[in-house]
Order: C-alpha cells, then sequence, then structure tokens
C-alpha cells in the first residue's frame, strides 16, 4: 500500500463517523477529526450492512463467496436473467477477477442466482 | 420505460425529499408501474460528503446514483454527484504531505508531484458532462448485466486542475509514444481482480481540454469523487475520468490491461449497436459520449392541467461539440417544435432547453424531446442494444395526463 494512503479493503475499516451529522451541509473540507490536520483528508463509510438475500439452496455458498470482494446487493441490483447470462457472469467472476471459489462451488451458485433472479431465454 | 420513473419512487421514499417549484402538478397517476432494481436497495445514507437523496445501488464498492429531480441544477452540486467505484479498496485517507502524482514510462524526465506543486501550475477552467457509460443500462431490452442505472449516472460540473499536456511536456515525451496509461489509489480487495487501469491514445492525452482537475465546483473533490486528483475527459465517458489519480505512465506500445482490452467496449457499429442473437464481431474501446436530452420537468407520470401554462425544461448535451437544436414533441413523436436554449456554458457541458406548453385537450400525453449536436448528430428514434449496456441516446418519451 501506498504511504499516506489508507483503504477500504476490509469491513473492519468501515467504522461510522462521529459527529457525521445527516442534516449538515455538504463540508468540502476533510471532516473534523481529533486532532485536526489540514494536510490529511480522511473519511469514514457509513456501516450499511449487506442485505439479506431470499432464502433457497445455495445462499450462503454465493454469500461465502461473493462477498469477499462486493456486497451481494449486486445480486438484488439486477433483473432476473436466463441461465446463461448467470453461468457467464459467474464464470467471469471465476476466471477474470479471480473469485477464490472452486470450480464445483459454480454450479450451486448459478443455480441460486437461477432460483432467486431466473427468466426464460 | 423512463428513467425518472425508479430514481422518483426510491427518491420519494428516502429522507431527502425535496419540493420542487413548477406550474407542473406532479402528481402520479394510479397505476403508474416503475421498472424494479434500485427499489430494492434503501436510500443510501451518512456517505460522507454525499448527499443522502443519492440512490443506493452498492455499499461495498460504493455505487450511488442521483435521482433526476436534481439536473434541474446546471451545475451539478458536488454532494448530488453520482459514485462510481469497481474496486472495493477505495481510497478513505489521503495524506496531502505523502501524496504524489508520477508521470514515468516513455518520457526524458520523470515526474513525481505532490498536491501543491501541481496546485501552482497554470490552472485551466472548464465545464463539462461526467456520465458514466451504463447510464440507463436499466432501461436496455433485453436488460443486460452490470450496475442498474436508471438516468443519474451522470451530473455537470465545472472542473479545474491543470492540463494533462502541460505535464506530458514537463516530462517530455519521447518520439514513439503511443498511449499514456492512468491509474487511481483504489485496490483490489484481493489479489487476483486486474486494479482498475485505463489509457489514453497519446494525441487524446495531449489533447488541451483534457485536465487533471483538483477542483469540482471551485471546491476540493469530494473522497468518493476521487480526492485529490481526477483526470477528466471532457466529452469522454467517465470510465477515462480516473479518480485519485496518481500514477501515469507512457508507453511506447499498446495497453492492453483488462479495463480497456476486455472492459467497457463497445461494438464498432453505427451508434454501438448489435443484437442480442448476433453480436458484433468487432468490438473498440468506448470514448466519446453521444448526444442525449433528459425531460426534467414535467415528470412521467405528472397531471398537467388543462388550459394552464406548463413550464417544460431538461438538459441536453453531447461528446464536445455543443447543442444546436433541441425539439419538443407533445404528441409521442409525431410533430416537433423547436425549444429555447439557455445560454451555452460550454461545448462539454448541459445545455438547458425550455418549452411553454398549454394543453387544449385532456386526456393522456407523450412528450418526446429529441438534441440535435452542432456537429449535426441528432438522437436515435429508436433504442440501440449492445451486450454491455452503454451509450444509451434514444430520445426518451415522459406520459403525462391532461386533465
Amino acid at each position: 500500500m501506498r504511504a499516506g494512503v489508507a483503504l477500504a479493503l476490509t469491513t473492519a475499516t468501515l467504522v461510522l463517523a462521529a459527529g457525521c451529522d445527516r442534516a449538515a451541509p455538504p463540508q468540502p473540507q476533510p471532516a473534523p477529526q481529533a486532532p485536526p490536520d489540514p494536510m490529511v483528508h480522511t473519511i469514514a463509510l457509513p456501516d450499511i450492512p449487506p442485505p439479506q438475500l431470499p432464502d433457497a439452496p445455495g445462499r450462503e455458498m454465493l454469500v461465502g463467496a461473493c462477498s469477499t470482494c462486493h456486497t451481494p446487493r449486486y445480486v438484488l441490483d439486477q433483473p432476473p436473467f436466463p441461465r446463461r447470462t448467470w453461468a457467464a457472469e459467474v464464470d467471469k467472476m471465476r476466471h477474470t477477477f479471480g473469485a477464490p471459489f472452486p470450480e464445483e462451488m459454480s454450479k450451486p451458485i448459478v443455480d441460486y442466482l437461477v432460483a432467486v433472479r431466473g427468466a426464460n431465454g | 420505460m423512463r428513467p425518472n420513473h425508479l430514481r422518483r419512487r426510491d427518491f420519494l421514499a428516502g429522507v431527502g425529499a425535496v419540493a420542487l417549484a413548477s406550474s407542473c402538478d406532479r402528481r402520479r397517476l394510479p397505476g403508474d408501474a416503475g421498472a424494479p432494481a434500485a427499489s430494492a436497495a434503501p436510500a443510501s445514507s451518512a456517505w460522507p460528503e454525499k448527499s443522502p437523496a443519492l440512490i443506493l445501488h452498492a455499499e461495498r464498492p460504493p455505487n450511488l446514483e442521483m435521482p433526476l429531480e436534481h439536473l434541474r441544477h446546471d451545475l451539478t452540486p458536488n454532494d448530488l454527484m453520482f459514485v462510481r467505484w469497481h474496486l472495493a479498496g477505495v481510497p478513505t485517507s489521503v495524506d496531502l504531505r505523502t501524496f504524489r502524482l508520477t508521470l514515468a514510462g516513455h518520457v526524458d524526465r520523470p515526474l513525481s508531484l505532490s498536491y501543491d506543486e501541481l496546485r501552482k501550475l497554470e490552472p485551466t477552467s472548464l465545464v463539462a458532462v461526467n456520465q458514466c457509460s451504463g447510464n440507463s443500462r436499466a432501461l436496455f431490452s433485453p436488460r443486460v448485466p452490470g450496475v442498474q442505472w436508471a438516468g443519474g449516472a451522470l451530473g455537470n460540473a465545472r472542473w479545474t486542475g491543470v492540463r494533462l499536456r502541460t505535464l506530458l511536456d514537463r516530462a517530455g515525451v519521447r518520439a514513439g509514444a503511443r498511449c499514456v496509461t492512468l491509474r487511481g489509489l483504489d485496490q483490489p480487495p484481493i489479489q487476483g481482480p486486474p486494479p482498475f487501469q485505463k489509457s489514453l491514445d497519446i494525441d487524446r492525452a495531449r489533447d488541451p481540454d483534457v485536465l487533471v482537475a483538483w477542483a469540482m465546483n471551485d471546491q476540493p473533490l469530494p473522497m468518493l469523487n476521487g480526492f485529490p486528483l481526477r483526470l477528466v475527459v471532457p466529452g469522454w465517458y467517465s470510465t477515462y475520468w480516473v479518480k485519485s489519480l496518481t500514477e501515469l505512465t507512457v508507453l511506447d506500445t499498446a495497453f492492453e490491461g483488462f479495463w480497456m482490452a476486455k472492459a467497457y467496449r463497445v461494438p464498432k457499429t453505427d451508434g454501438a449497436d448489435e443484437a442480442p442473437e448476433h453480436l458484433a464481431t468487432e468490438t473498440v474501446p468506448i470514448s466519446r459520449m453521444d448526444v442525449r436530452s433528459v425531460v426534467v420537468r414535467p415528470e412521467p407520470g405528472a397531471r398537467l392541467r388543462l388550459g394552464a401554462p406548463c413550464a417544460m425544461d431538461g438538459v441536453a448535451f453531447d461528446g464536445g461539440s455543443g447543442i444546436a437544436r433541441v425539439e419538443v414533441s407533445v404528441d409521442g413523436g409525431a410533430r416537433w417544435q423547436d425549444a429555447q436554449l439557455d445560454p451555452d456554458l460550454g461545448k462539454y457541458s448541459f445545455r438547458r432547453w425550455r418549452f411553454a406548453w398549454t394543453p387544449t385537450e385532456p386526456g393522456p400525453r407523450t412528450i418526446a424531446v429529441r438534441a440535435t449536436s452542432a456537429s449535426g448528430e441528432v438522437q436515435r428514434p429508436t433504442p440501440q442494444w449492445n451486450r454491455g449496456g452503454y451509450m444509451r441516446n434514444v430520445y426518451e418519451r415522459t406520459p403525462v395526463v391532461v386533465s
């Protein structure tokens, strides 16, 4: 990691900002920190819990395999797709994005996606 | 289906509802069905330096959409500019004492510049639309995977920074240079995903309007919009507007990274159009924005009063030639009349159009708007389709009821 730069790499870094007032106008300058340092700009990302996905076989497998890199809300953001579209997405995640799950988990994950966001075609 | 349908429902359900001033009544029609997608997500809240009105598509990485009501601003307020990150390792703290922008590779004198050093260089300002390649992906038919942006993955702002060309000249680009790669502070959360790295051909990078910007609307960039520095490539989709820019490398070869060679590609066809059953065999990196216009007022489903004037307005923009003409139809596209254009804020900016309409007959009506660019490009009468859900520019139709 580069010097002087912090990244939101783990959920442990997602800490609610003390004194973060929703009603306050947007602040172009760094949020209040103690002690304030005008040369360091730091934000705290909100602690929005990941959504509960619909219950169907394979849910825990999907959450375990996919949540390392992104929120399972990505699934809820999608419209229904046919199996071949979901299979291509899961394949892309494994092969292009290096998602850390073995080949044999692909089918149950695709089955889950088809169960909760499936379409004919 | 219209972009307004999605975000309006979420917006009204959220905490940030804002009263809108217009002569057009905006009661919703009973049974006015919106599209699904983003409605499953709660309103975003407490995003630093951002408005709670933004629509949450994802919390990790952050993906936040602006409700289209806010296109009533000629310059999008900084807290309403949409947010799009690809990788969960987004920057959350930057120490300006140690932050550097480097420019290396096929150059004579590699640079390493601090924020303060950059800001001492001659600043340039311009107003430009920042629009995601996949804006309005949710309106594609058949639907395509990806963040399901309704229409608010765009905004317009005044950007201030130093010309990239100035930095390239300081570094002394060597003969034979082909492109400049662009890298920000964001990181993949694990080893495996390709880092988000883009490239611009050297000629595009040397365009005097391409800026390394430190200010948006005369304020520092919000962290989620790329503090401390963001590349601004006016006229081109924001995939090239790399946020938290820290590393520039001049190459004497083509750049074959994933985000250029595999992602953000469009069919090499007219209007980036292809058929689901006959995908184009040749694709190219997405680049210049096509011409678009949006109706802001009245909103879809508005009930307009018979005989009462309705002040309609919206915005139009293109990939950098400017907007020459905007036409409005109040009969679904059969007959067109010229809208009035507000003063020009620059060829890369939103251009606001206005049209006064006094309905004289009751019943359902469809408002349509189409823009023509200064280069003669007109919006499409029928939607294109492509596998990535990119570059939608059909003229949109807004249903209203006169009573």
